[in-house]
């Protein structure tokens, strides 16, 4: 792992009734990191804190090193959250003279080539907008003034099949050609299988793990077998499992070699949305 | 700054269309003008932080680089650009109005008269920024409802009080302050009200700074 992109230290945050307790991750430099979990795991909370638009009751968040209240820091950050924040009477030609002044790196011919990529009207008002609409234009500002960190709070939400997918190739692209880092969070986890190198997973308020995709694929495997087979030994090694008429799956998490004497059950790669289902189960408790 | 002012004006572009109208229409409806001037500082109020809410859009403000204290600055500065621009436009229709409307019942805007549009105005903002940057959209509705109603009532009732039980320590303190008043208005009037602006405009940075936006 490179330099720390975001560093979250101990947060603590009480938040209508939900509470994020001491939470510590890493988003490295340089590379796509998604933010998985459940609805109301806590994500969005912790991308506002990110962003300043929270404050963590306790706790330090960092970005490239310096505290994440620090404004110059900011002109380096492209944001996407799930809304598109702006007055729905302005248009995007309105919301560009206002945005384009605060970033001295805007690049008027990046933005351009995205107006005319996402097929943007710059004179509709955004009231008019679709959800897919909005979402590109969050994007069109995000990107236009080449942030070095690009946060994005589920931007593949209300996209098309078809955009949300270039969407991806864009990123992937982005972080290739310019290294650029980014941190999105999604609960459509197919997205991170295609292109994020790590995952930060989160549950309930609190980190479930942080992992690159390579240990993920190398630690997290379904077990599945009859539903007689399923007792307490083997429930206790599952993070997670699922028993029908038909027979049980597991999620293991551990070191795989442990499975080579499991002859009698099929193993195969768990998927982050196996991951996922698994470990959130309320049958786990 | 400037962009968060460019943002204001551009979201209360109709509003003006919409001024550039009414101040002639209330003239010729022969309705009170100082009535009119201050409703329309309310409406900019009220309606400038409706679209807030509605938009959320603080939350992306603060997401640019941008202070959060220069978002509150900003629109304490639009709100004095706004009543200044208003109050030269409603002067040069009063100025129009009392030339070719002859049956009007209100006199031309005096000195005095302007002073105290300017700075009921401003003290209409001074108390009314700081709830609306403290409570969400509807409970600052309210509690500014409350409160000009609250305020107007304490203040007659305190009157009535003096007036009643005769204190006169009060009376008189009170009698010196009118007359000192009315003959020095504008040495009293204007550093009162911009000291009550600048004190409202260091509240509510303090309150916006602390604040989480949902």
């Amino acid at each position: 792992m490179g330099m720390d992109g975001i560093k979250v230290e101990n947060v603590t945050k009480q938040w209508k009734g939900f509470r994020i307790e001491n939470l510590n991750f890493t988003v490295p430099q340089g590379y796509i990191t998604g933010f998985i979990g459940p609805n109301g795991s806590g994500k969005s909370t912790v991308i506002r804190m990110i962003m300043g638009v929270m404050k963590p009751d306790k706790g330090e968040i960092r970005i490239f090193g310096r505290p994440n209240d620090d404004v110059k820091l900011k002109q380096k950050i492209g944001f996407v959250y799930d809304t598109l924040f702006l007055y729905e009477e302005f248009n995007i030609k309105k919301a560009k003279a206002m945005i384009a002044p605060l970033y001295p790196d805007w690049d008027e011919e990046l933005y351009q080539k995205y107006l005319h990529k996402f097929e943007l009207p710059e004179g509709k008002k955004i009231k008019k907008f679709s959800q897919g609409m909005k979402m590109k234009t969050s994007l069109l500002f995000a990107l236009s003034h080449r942030p070095e960190l690009i946060i994005m709070d589920e931007p593949t939400s209300g996209l098309d099949p078809v955009f949300r997918r270039e969407l991806l190739e864009e990123l992937q692209e982005l972080m290739v050609n310019e290294r650029q880092t980014v941190f999105f969070s999604t609960h459509i986890t197919q997205d991170l299988d295609q292109i994020a190198d790590y995952i930060i997973f989160m549950n309930r308020g609190k980190l479930e793990f942080q992992k690159s995709m390579e240990e993920i694929r190398e630690q997290f495997f379904l077990v599945k077998g009859s539903a007689e087979q399923l007792d307490s030994d083997l429930k206790n090694l599952f993070a997670g499992w699922k028993q029908t008429s038909g027979g049980f799956t597991g999620l293991y998490a551990g070191d795989p070699s442990f499975l080579a004497g499991l002859e009698d059950f099929l193993v195969e790669p768990a998927s982050l949305e196996d991951i996922m289902y698994f470990m959130t189960r309320k049958e786990n408790e | 700054m400037i962009p968060m002012l460019k943002m204001d004006f551009f979201m209360t572009a109709n509003y003006f269309m919409i001024i550039l109208f009414v101040v002639p229409y209330m003239y010729v409806m022969n309705i009170s003008p100082p009535f009119t001037f201050v409703g329309l500082q309310i409406g900019l109020l009220i309606g400038l932080f409706y679209y807030d809410q509605q938009s959320g859009i603080h939350k992306f403000l603060v997401s640019l680089p941008v202070d959060r204290t220069n978002i509150v600055r900003a629109r304490y500065l639009f709100a004095a650009i706004f009543l200044f621009l208003t109050f030269v436009y409603f002067v040069l229709i009063d100025r129009l109005a009392h030339r070719y409307l002859h049956y009007l019942e209100y006199q031309p805007i005096s000195a005095r008269a302007a002073l105290m549009y300017i700075c009921v105005s401003l003290i209409i903002y001074a108390l009314s920024f700081p709830i609306y940057y403290h409570f969400s959209y509807l409970a600052a509705l309210m509690v500014q409802v409350l409160l000009f109603i609250v305020l107007p009532g304490t203040f007659l009732l305190i009157l009535n009080m003096v007036v009643k039980f005769k204190i006169q320590w009060v009376i008189d303190a009170a009698e010196q302050f009118f007359s000192y008043f009315s003959a020095h208005p504008f040495l009293v009037a204007i550093p009162a009200t911009l000291v009550s602006y600048l004190i409202s405009l260091f509240l509510s940075q303090k309150i916006f700074m602390k604040k989480d936006l949902k």
